[in-house]
């Protein structure tokens, strides 16, 4: 018997055997019989656990076909819904492409204010950031800090830098505050208009000292989440990588690194109007996110707590890829990681606390999946168990 | 249609452009997905949500899926953290950790094969068993031998190391043996109910 019951246990586990009872009853009954009459001496112990397989049933919570029809039907209509919102802005898509290609034999295409593609050039300067968050107003030393900061512009001009005043912009001339937050940091800024932002590791920001009379404008680098103080009369610019995004009053997410392919907005309040390099133009709807990829505009609908969790301290991983974790996290930490990449099948699901030290963060990681690091200065090594 | 397919199949039928071969991926996958979430103590409402919420992700986003192996533990795995996300968005739950306590391991003897005195002592007896086994043994016997899932599937549901999920089986396994070693096992059990039956 106890012989009997390990074969039985083997054949529980058997593939073939599996996918057999998973059939309809006729045809599972002709496949069992064949597969006995292959392996006649074990044909007790095919049956057995085929009947184990079989036997015991999840029927108690089972929903009609009615039921399932019914939630079916619904699925549809969303999706009927979704396609059909898709198709509708592609052909409006289309008639704007014509109308842009008849303007612009007649006109010149919209470039850039002065302000954007001056701060959009600073931006793309590179900087030697190594651990400091550093701060420079227009021609002045720029001013380094070994920790994260906090930077409040009153609309007179003064700078305080965690609440001691450091420095005042001159108002007789047109200056650009520039502000860099390396790997490893994150900032906090408030503008002369009141709008806050918050910076991510591995981000930039500069704007005017001073804004113009009839509009705001900015440029960011990395991830920054703003909360844009409303003011109608004056609306807010940004421009991220080739997004050039038109502002009044709302609070959203940007992530714009270099190293990413993608650059993404996420509105979390009121209205945002994004136009692409390319000329693609979307409005964003609170709780939508939007994804440009090549000069193609995609929205969709997010998870705004999700996608701006950063700014409350903490990161969440979803069905994130393990090579994605390891390149969030080296922003965070301004370290690498060195590994020999393994099977794509790895996701993560997860929550760092971005006060954790790094050596308590890949603990975390280590408890949920089976890794060992080695760390050497900046170097993190990774073995795969 | 879906009589002559499994999942799998009509997933690569879908990928293939065939629309309705993703209905009855729905249909087929719907009452065991429903069930698995019921398990974890989902409200019927929050179920089909969770199901719609994969379906719609599915259709949208195939690339989701990796491969056609890994369909259907995404699936399991997809309905496992929506309910986990929305007790964490409740502040019920923080850690994923501690989902499992919430597995309700029951099941019914299908009624083609037992008559009705039968499965209530074969009932009884396998309650028993299965009392003795821990939260995470419980969710690991049940992909195993109710959804059918193998190591990978189970380990990538359950976000564990194959080897682990291994593991915690054969103890599963182990600790049902010694708990009732006359009853030889869990469900071995069942089968010999049948046959004196019969």
């Amino acid at each position: 018997m106890e012989k009997n019951t390990n074969l039985i246990e083997k054949f529980l586990f058997d593939k073939k055997l599996a996918a057999i009872a998973d059939m309809d009853i006729a045809d599972s009954e002709r496949a069992l019989a064949e597969m006995c009459a292959a392996d006649p001496d074990k044909a007790q112990a095919i049956t057995d656990a085929w009947l184990l397989l079989r036997g015991i049933d999840v029927s108690e919570d089972a929903v009609s076909a009615t039921d399932v029809e019914a939630s079916l039907r619904r699925l549809r209509a969303r999706l009927r819904r979704r396609t059909l919102g898709r198709r509708a802005v592609a052909a409006v898509a289309a008639s704007a492409a014509v109308l842009v290609v008849c303007f612009s034999l007649l006109y010149k295409p919209a470039a850039d204010s002065a302000d954007t593609s001056q701060m959009v050039t600073m931006l793309s300067r590179p900087v030697e950031l190594g651990d400091s968050v550093e701060m420079q107003v227009g021609e002045q030393d720029a001013i380094r800090f070994g920790d994260n900061i906090s930077v409040v512009q009153t609309e007179e001009g003064v700078i305080s830098v965690n609440s001691r005043e450091v420095t005042a912009v001159d108002k007789a001339k047109k200056e650009f505050v520039r502000l860099n937050v390396p790997y490893g940091k994150r900032s906090y800024a408030e503008l002369p208009d009141g709008t806050r932002v918050w910076l991510n590791s591995g981000s930039s920001i500069v704007y005017p000292s001073m804004f113009e009379s009839d509009r705001r404008e900015v440029a960011v680098t990395g991830e920054v989440y703003m909360d844009v103080a409303k003011d109608p009369a004056r609306p807010f610019f940004v421009a991220a990588n080739d997004l050039r995004i038109k502002v009044l009053g709302t609070a959203f997410n940007i992530s714009a690194y270099g190293d990413d392919p993608f650059t993404s907005i996420v509105l979390v309040e009121g209205s945002l109007e994004v136009k692409a390099g390319g000329g693609a133009k979307k409005v964003l709807a609170p709780g939508h996110i939007l994804t440009e990829r090549n000069g193609a505009l995609d929205v969709e609908p997010a998870d705004v707590h999700y996608h701006t969790a950063w700014k409350n301290g903490y990161i969440e991983l979803r069905e994130v890829a393990l090579e994605d974790m390891f390149k969030r996290l080296s922003r965070y930490y301004n370290v690498n990681f060195c590994y020999n990449p393994i099977g794509s099948q790895v996701y993560l699901y997860g929550k760092f606390d971005l006060s954790d030290t790094l050596e308590q963060a890949l603990d975390n990681i280590s408890f949920s999946k089976p890794m060992t690091f080695t760390v050497n200065g900046n170097e993190i090594f990774v073995e795969f168990k | 249609m879906s009589k002559y397919y499994n999942e799998k199949e009509l997933w690569g039928l879908f990928r293939n452009g065939n629309d309705e071969a993703f209905s009855d991926l729905y249909r087929k996958c719907y009452s065991r997905l429903y069930a698995y979430g019921i398990r974890y103590g989902m409200e019927p409402q929050n179920a089909e949500d969770a199901i719609q919420d994969i379906f719609f992700r599915l259709y949208r986003r195939p690339e989701l899926v990796r491969s056609t192996d890994t369909l259907i533990p995404f699936m399991y795995a997809s309905v496992r953290y929506y309910w986990f996300n929305l007790l964490k968005k409740n502040g019920k739950m923080d850690n994923l950790e501690d989902m499992s306590a919430g597995f309700n391991f029951t099941y019914t003897i299908e009624e083609a094969i037992l008559d009705r005195e039968d499965r209530e002592a074969v009932r009884q007896r396998v309650d028993r068993l299965v009392g003795c086994l821990t939260p995470r043994q419980k969710e690991i016997v049940y992909l195993r031998f109710f959804l059918g899932l193998d190591y990978d599937g189970i380990s990538s549901v359950l976000n564990l190391s194959h080897q682990t999920a291994r593991n915690l089986l054969h103890k599963a396994i182990k600790s049902l043996r010694e708990k009732d070693a006359e009853a030889i096992k869990l469900l071995l059990f069942v089968a010999t109910a049948f046959h004196a039956d019969a």
